[in-house]
C-alpha cells in the first residue's frame, strides 16, 4: 500500500459509506450483531425508563413478594428478595456494558502507545522494558490474573474493572507491537522515514491508522471477553457488591435457588449469553469487512 | 471415526455397568458442610470442625439434653469449698483408637496444649487454670487460679487426644518452645481421639468419613450409622441433587429457606429446625462516628424491622429482647432494649443526635461473610430500612481471612458487622467473653470494641460466682449494663434449619441439648434404616 | 540451533515474568495489614508464642531479606503454611493438582477430538444442516460462560434426567486406589481396579464437558474453515484427478495442513481450560487446584495465592511452549523466532 493509495482511500471513504454499510450488511449475522448490540446499548442507556421497577436495582427489601414465579406483572419473576429479575436484567446490561467500556477504554489507549512505542523502538532497551513488563501479565491464563489481582484488592465492582484493565492492556501492546514490527519496513514507512518524516509523524499518522481497523475488531471481540470475564469474577464472588444488579452475581445468587426458582439465575444468564454473542457476531461481521476491504485495496 | 465412536459406546456400557454392580449396605449417615473441617480439637471452633469433634474425641464431662455437664470419661469429681481444686476419677476403660488407654496424663497433655496454642476454645480456660497435675493414672487434678463458676460445664470442650501418639509425632521446629510444634501438623490430618467414631479418610476439601469405632466405651446401638461422612460442599445445587437422589441423609445449616422447604416437598424428606443459641447481630462499631453516638445507634435499631426477619429471613427464629438469647441460661429479657421496629422513636432519637442534620456524609460500610445467604439477606434490608431514616449502608461481602484481618484492628474494622456469634457453650457469662469482654475485642466474635473496664470487671466477677443463683443476679446486671449503651443491633436468634431423610433416619433431636452445637450431631445417637431406604 | 536459541529466550523471559510476578504478591503480602504470625495463630494465642513464630517466619527481618529467604525456601518447594488448610502449601498443592490435571487433560481430549470431528463433517457438507447446527453451537458455546454451562448441565444430567453423578471424584462406597500419581484415574488403573477407574471416569464427564465447551465451539468453527479452505486447493482436485484414494486425500492432504491453526489455537486455549476449571470445579465440587485456589482467594490467604499463582504461571508457560514447538512441528514454514510477537 503506497501513500498514493491511503489517499484514493480516503477520497473514497467519504462517498463510499453507502458501498461499504452494502458490504458489511451483505452477512446477515453480522447484521443480528449489529441490532443485537444495538438493543443491549439501548436499553442499557434508557434502563430507568424501560425498566418496569426502576427502584429494584437500588436497596430495596420485598421479602413478601419473593420468589414468585414470572406472570405479568414480574415477566422474568422476582428473585430471593422479591425484586423484579426483568428491571434488574435491563440494568444490569448497564454494569456489563459499562465494565467492558471502562476495560477497554483504559486498557486499548495505553495498550496501544505502549505498543506502538516499544515496536517502533524494536531491539532499544525501551522496547525491552515495556515487553518484559508484559511478560508478567502474560505469566498467566487472564481470568486467572484477574481472579488474582481483584482476590488483593478485595471483591468490589471497581477493583474487579481495575484487575480487568492490569491484565488487559499487556495484550493490546502485544497485539500493537506485532503489527507495528511488520509495518514500520512496509515501503511507504521507509520512503516517509527517508522523506524525512519525524518519528511522531510517522507513529501516528503513518502506522497508527493501519493498526485500527484490527484494533477495532479486537476491542469488539473483547467487549464480549470483558462481559464474560466481569460475570466469571463476579460468579466467584469477587465482583459487584449488592444490590447492584450485576449480571455475574445475578447468576451467582441466583443459582443457589436451581432448580425450582430457576428463573432468578436463567434470565441473567440468557442476557450475558444474549450480549456476549452480539459482540462476538459484530466482532466476526467487522473483521471480515476490514479483511475484505484490505483485499480490495491490495488488489488496487 | 466409526471406530472412535464404537470405543466410546463401550465405554459408556462400562460405565454404567458399573454403576449397576455396586450396591451399598452399610448404614451411612452423609452431611453436607462447608469446610474447613479441622480434626485438631485445639484448633477449631467452628461449626463443622464442632462436628467432627463431638464424634471423634471424648471430654471428662458429656452434656446432657439440658445442656448440663454429666460424667463421661470421668466417673466423679470432687472440688474445694474455695473452688480453687477440681479432682477427677477417670474411667479405666476408655481407649484411643489406637488400643491405648486414656490416662490422666493424656487430660493434661490436651489442656496444657489447648492454652498453650490458645486457640479454639482456649478462652475458655486461658487466665484460669494455674496448673493441671496427674494424680495417678486415673485421677487428674485441675489448680484453678480464681474461682471459676462455669469450669464444668466449660471441660465439655476440653477434647482429650492421644499424648503418646501426639508427641511420638511432634516436630521438634514449630513456634511452641520446647513443645516444638505441639503436633500441630501431625494432628491436622491424623485421628488422635478416642470417640464414637475414628477418622477412615480424611481429604480436605473434599470429605471426612468417620468409622463406627466397635470397641467404644458405651454401647453404641446396632442402628447406629456404620459411617459418618461430612461432605465438604455447600453448593445448593449439588445438596439438592443429592438430597433428591437420597446420596445425602442430612443438609447443612447454609441452605436457604426456600429451597429446604422444596427439598422437605419430597416423600420422606423433613424440615427440622434446632435452636443455636446465637444471636443473629449487627454488631456497630462504637467508637466511630456516627456510631460513637448512642442515639444514632439507638435509632438504627428501631428502624430495623425485625418482622422481616422472623418471617422471611430467619422464618421462625425467636426474638431477642435484650443482648443474650433467650435459650441461653442467665439471660433475661429486657424490654426496653430496642427489638421492635418503631420509625417515630428512630427519628426521635436521630434529632437527639449531635449528628443530626449531617448523617448524609457518612456512609456505613456492613461487612458479611461470602455465601451465607440470610447474612447477604439481612444486609440488604438493614440496608432499606437506614435508607428510611437518612442514613446511608453499604452491604459489602467480604472474604473471610479479610474479615479476620479487618476485626483485629480496631481502625481497620468495619462500621458494622453482620454476622452470627454461636456461642461455645449456651451460658450468659460465657457468652459475655466472646461479645463483651475486652478479650474477645480482636476476635470475629466483637466488633463493637467497647472495652470498657468497667464491663469487663463485672464480667470477671461475674464468672468468679461459684453460686449459679448469685452469679446470674450478676449477669442480669451486666445485660442491663449492655442495654444501656445499646451496641448491637439484636435481629434474632438464629435457627438452623436442616432438611433431612426422616424416612430412613432417625434423628432424636428432642433428646439432644439443642443449643449446645454440635451435639444434635452426635453420630451415635443417630439410627438409619438401609432397608426402608429401599423401599422409598 | 535458531530453536533452542526461542526456547532458551523464551523461557528466560517467562521466567523474568514468574519472578516479577513473586516480587509482587511478596510486596503485597508483606505490605497489607494484618501480621500474618498472628493470622496463622489467632487473635488468642499467647504473645510470646506468635513471637516465636514471627522468628521463625523471618518476619522481624527487612523485607529484602525476607525476600531472599523467601525466594530461597520457594524453589526448594516449600511457600509457607496456608491459613485457610494450616498446612504447607506444597502439601495441598501436591494433593489438589493432579485432579485438577486429569479433569483438564480430559477435557482437552474431548475438546480435540470432538471439536476437530465437528469441524470436519461441518467443513465438508458446508451449508448442510449439520454445518448450521455446528454453528449455532459454536456460537452459543462461545457466548456461554463456563459457570453457566456447568450449571446447565448440572441441572439436567443430574437433576432433571438423573443420568451422572454431580460431585466429587468417586461415588459413595467406591474405595479410593492406592496413592500412587494421586490421579484417581491412573491411580486406578495402576491398582486394576477398573470399576473406580470407570466411576472416576464417570465422575468426570459434566465438569470436563462445561471446562471444555466454549473451546470446543472455537475448535470447530476454525477446523470448520481451514478443511473448507483446504478443500478449494488445486492439489486436493489435483490428486483426485490422479485417482488418490479419498482416505488419503483426507488423512494426508486435507487434515494435516488444515490442523495447524487448530492447534495454534490449542494454545491459547490452555489458558481457558485452566480459566475454566477456576469456575466448573466450584460448581461439580471437584477437589482440584483451582477450587483450592478460589477457596484461598475468597479467604485472602496471600502464601497459598502465591503459590497457586506461580504454580499456575509454571504449567501455562510450558504448555504454550510445547503447543509452539507442536506447531513447529506441524508446519516447517513457521519459523519459531518469528512467533514470538
Amino acid at each position: 500500500m503506497t501513500t498514493l493509495q491511503r489517499i484514493e482511500r480516503a477520497s473514497s471513504r467519504r462517498d463510499g459509506f453507502r458501498r461499504s454499510w452494502y458490504r458489511f450488511s451483505k452477512n446477515r449475522l453480522s447484521v443480528v450483531g449489529l441490532v443485537t448490540v444495538g438493543i443491549v446499548v439501548l436499553l442499557a442507556i434508557f434502563a430507568p425508563y424501560i425498566a418496569p421497577y426502576p427502584k429494584d436495582a437500588g436497596a430495596v427489601v420485598n421479602f413478601r413478594h419473593a420468589n414468585e414465579p414470572p406472570n405479568w406483572s414480574h415477566l422474568f419473576g422476582t428473585d430471593d428478595v422479591g425484586r423484579d429479575v426483568l428491571s434488574r436484567t435491563i440494568f444490569g446490561f448497564r454494569y456489563s456494558l459499562m465494565m467492558g467500556a471502562v476495560v477497554l477504554s483504559i486498557a486499548t489507549p495505553v495498550g496501544v502507545v505502549l505498543g506502538l512505542l516499544a515496536g517502533y523502538m524494536k531491539g532499544r532497551w525501551l522496547d525491552s522494558v515495556i515487553m518484559r513488563i508484559t511478560d508478567i501479565f502474560l505469566a498467566l491464563p487472564p481470568l486467572i490474573m484477574a481472579l488474582l489481582i481483584n482476590a488483593v484488592l478485595g471483591p468490589s465492582l471497581i477493583n474487579a474493572m481495575i484487575a480487568m484493565t492490569i491484565m488487559w492492556w499487556p495484550w493490546y501492546c502485544r497485539l500493537v507491537y506485532g503489527q507495528v514490527a511488520v509495518l514500520r519496513n512496509e515501503t511507504y514507512v521507509l520512503a516517509a522515514e527517508m522523506g524525512g518524516a519525524r518519528r511522531p509523524h510517522l507513529l501516528l499518522k503513518e502506522i497508527l491508522p493501519n493498526c485500527i481497523s484490527s484494533v477495532l475488531t479486537k476491542m469488539t471481540l473483547d467487549m464480549a471477553i470483558a462481559i464474560l470475564l466481569g460475570a466469571s469474577l463476579s460468579f466467584v464472588g469477587l465482583g459487584a457488591q449488592p444490590p447492584t444488579p450485576d449480571l455475574g452475581t445475578m447468576v451467582a445468587s441466583g443459582s443457589n435457588f436451581l432448580p425450582d426458582f430457576w428463573w432468578i439465575a436463567i434470565f441473567p444468564v440468557m442476557a450475558i449469553i444474549f450480549t456476549v454473542l452480539g459482540f462476538n457476531l459484530l466482532g466476526d461481521g467487522l473483521r471480515d469487512f476490514f479483511a475484505v476491504e484490505e483485499q480490495e485495496l491490495d488488489k488496487q | 471415526m466409526k471406530k472412535t465412536i464404537c470405543i466410546m459406546t463401550a465405554c459408556l456400557m462400562v460405565v454404567v455397568l458399573g454403576l449397576a454392580l455396586h450396591g451399598e449396605e452399610l448404614r451411612v449417615l452423609r452431611m453436607s458442610q462447608s469446610w474447613p473441617t479441622r480434626i485438631d480439637p485445639h484448633i477449631g471452633n467452628d461449626g463443622s470442625s464442632r462436628t467432627a469433634y463431638v464424634n471423634l474425641f471424648d471430654s471428662l464431662v458429656y452434656p446432657d439434653k439440658n445442656s448440663q455437664p454429666q460424667p463421661h470419661v470421668a466417673t466423679n469429681w470432687d472440688a474445694t469449698e474455695d473452688g480453687l481444686t477440681y479432682t477427677f476419677y477417670l474411667r479405666d476403660d476408655v481407649r484411643f483408637h489406637d488400643g491405648t488407654p486414656l490416662t490422666a496424663k493424656d487430660v493434661k497433655y490436651s489442656m496444657d496444649r489447648l492454652l498453650t496454642m490458645g486457640e479454639g476454645f482456649a478462652f475458655l480456660f486461658s487466665g484460669k487454670i494455674e496448673s493441671t497435675n496427674v494424680v495417678d493414672d486415673y485421677t487428674v487434678r485441675f489448680n484453678l487460679q480464681s474461682a471459676y463458676g462455669p469450669f464444668l460445664l466449660s471441660l465439655i470442650r476440653l477434647y482429650i487426644v492421644n499424648s503418646e501418639l501426639a508427641i511420638a509425632n511432634t516436630k521438634a521446629e514449630g513456634p511452641y518452645g520446647e513443645n516444638g510444634d505441639y503436633g500441630r501438623a501431625f494432628l491436622q490430618m491424623n485421628d488422635s481421639g478416642s470417640g464414637p467414631y475414628y477418622v477412615k479418610e480424611f481429604r480436605l476439601e473434599e470429605e471426612l468419613v468417620m468409622g463406627k469405632n466397635e470397641d467404644y466405651f458405651i454401647p453404641i446401638p446396632e442402628e447406629a450409622p456404620d459411617e459418618f461422612r461430612l461432605i465438604g460442599t455447600t453448593q445448593p445445587a449439588v445438596v439438592r441433587t443429592m438430597i433428591a437422589k437420597r446420596e445425602l441423609e442430612i443438609t447443612d445449616a447454609w441452605q436457604a429457606y426456600d429451597a429446604l422447604v422444596n427439598m422437605a416437598k419430597q416423600e420422606g424428606v423433613e424440615l427440622v429446625a434446632t435452636a443455636t443459641g446465637a444471636p443473629f447481630v449487627v454488631m456497630m462499631h462504637t467508637r466511630r462516628p456516627p456510631l460513637d453516638d448512642i442515639h444514632v445507634r439507638r435509632a438504627l435499631c428501631y428502624a430495623f424491622d425485625y418482622d422481616v426477619v422472623r418471617e422471611e429471613i430467619v422464618p421462625g427464629a425467636p426474638a431477642m429482647i435484650g443482648p443474650v438469647p433467650l435459650t441461653t441460661s442467665g439471660a433475661i429479657q429486657i424490654d426496653r432494649y430496642p427489638h421492635e421496629r418503631n420509625l417515630e422513636l428512630a427519628r426521635e432519637e436521630l434529632k437527639k443526635s449531635k449528628y443530626y442534620g449531617k448523617l448524609d456524609q457518612y456512609t456505613l460500610t456492613a461487612i458479611f461473610s461470602q455465601g451465607v445467604m440470610t447474612q447477604e439477606h439481612a444486609a440488604l434490608l438493614l440496608q432499606a430500612n437506614a435508607a428510611e431514616i437518612g442514613i446511608k449502608v453499604q452491604p459489602k461481602v467480604t472474604p473471610w481471612m479479610t474479615v479476620l484481618e479487618m476485626t483485629a484492628d480496631i481502625d481497620a474494622a468495619a462500621d458494622m458487622q453482620i454476622t452470627f456469634v454461636t456461642p461455645a457453650l449456651p451460658e450468659a457469662g460465657i457468652a459475655f467473653l466472646g461479645r463483651n469482654h475486652s478479650s474477645g475485642a480482636k476476635t470475629y466474635t466483637q466488633n463493637e470494641w467497647l472495652l470498657d473496664p468497667v464491663l469487663d470487671k463485672m464480667i470477671e466477677d461475674a464468672l468468679a460466682t461459684l453460686d449459679q443463683e448469685d452469679r446470674f443476679v450478676q449477669y442480669a446486671v451486666i445485660q442491663e449494663y449492655i442495654t444501656d449503651r445499646t451496641p448491637t443491633i439484636n435481629m434474632c436468634e438464629n435457627i438452623r434449619r436442616y432438611a433431612y431423610q426422616a424416612g430412613y433416619v432417625d434423628w432424636p433431636l428432642d433428646e439432644l441439648p439443642q443449643p449446645l452445637f454440635s451435639y444434635t450431631f452426635a453420630g451415635r445417637f443417630f439410627k438409619v434404616y438401609p432397608e426402608k431406604k429401599a423401599t422409598l | 540451533m535458531a530453536t533452542v536459541k526461542f526456547i532458551a529466550k523464551r523461557i528466560l523471559y517467562a521466567a523474568f515474568g514468574l519472578f516479577a510476578l513473586s516480587v509482587f504478591m511478596f510486596t503485597i503480602s508483606r505490605i497489607l495489614p494484618g501480621d500474618p504470625a498472628r493470622m496463622a495463630l489467632g487473635p488468642r494465642a499467647p504473645e510470646w508464642v506468635v513471637e516465636q513464630l514471627r522468628e521463625q517466619l523471618h518476619l522481624n527481618d527487612p523485607i529484602f531479606k525476607q525476600y531472599i529467604i523467601w525466594l530461597r525456601d520457594a524453589v526448594r518447594g516449600d511457600f509457607g503454611e496456608s491459613l485457610y488448610t494450616r498446612r504447607p502449601v506444597m502439601e495441598d498443592i501436591k494433593e489438589f493438582l493432579p485432579a485438577t490435571t486429569q479433569l483438564v487433560m480430559l477435557a482437552a481430549l474431548i475438546q480435540i477430538s470432538f471439536g476437530i470431528l465437528l469441524g470436519i463433517i461441518a467443513g465438508r457438507r458446508r451449508n448442510s444442516w449439520i454445518d448450521n447446527v455446528t454453528r449455532v453451537f459454536a456460537y452459543i458455546g462461545v457466548a456461554t460462560p463456563a459457570f453457566a454451562v456447568a450449571i446447565l448441565l448440572l441441572l439436567l444430567f443430574g437433576f432433571v434426567f438423573d443420568l451422572l453423578p454431580t460431585t466429587g471424584q468417586l461415588s459413595m462406597g467406591m474405595a479410593r486406589p492406592p496413592v500412587v500419581t494421586n490421579m484417581v484415574l491412573l491411580d486406578s488403573l495402576i491398582a486394576g481396579n477398573f470399576p473406580a477407574f470407570f466411576d472416576n471416569l464417570k465422575h468426570m464427564i459434566l465438569p470436563a464437558f462445561s471446562v471444555c465447551l466454549a473451546g470446543m465451539a472455537q475448535l470447530t468453527r476454525i477446523t470448520r474453515v481451514t478443511i473448507g479452505e483446504n478443500l478449494r486447493k488445486e492439489y486436493i482436485f489435483a490428486s483426485r484427478g490422479f485417482g488418490v484414494p479419498e482416505w488419503r486425500i483426507a488423512f494426508k492432504y486435507l487434515l494435516k495442513p488444515s490442523l495447524i491453526p487448530p492447534v495454534s489455537l490449542l494454545g491459547m486455549q490452555i489458558g481457558a481450560l485452566f480459566s475454566n476449571a477456576f469456575l466448573v470445579e466450584l460448581v461439580f465440587n471437584w477437589p482440584g487446584f483451582s477450587r483450592y485456589g478460589v477457596n484461598v482467594m475468597l479467604r485472602k490467604d496471600l502464601n497459598a495465592i502465591t503459590a497457586v499463582a506461580l504454580v499456575m504461571g509454571v504449567i501455562y508457560i510450558t504448555m504454550n511452549l510445547l503447543v509452539d514447538l507442536g506447531v513447529g512441528a506441524l508446519d516447517p514454514r513457521v519459523r519459531l523466532g518469528e512467533r514470538n510477537a
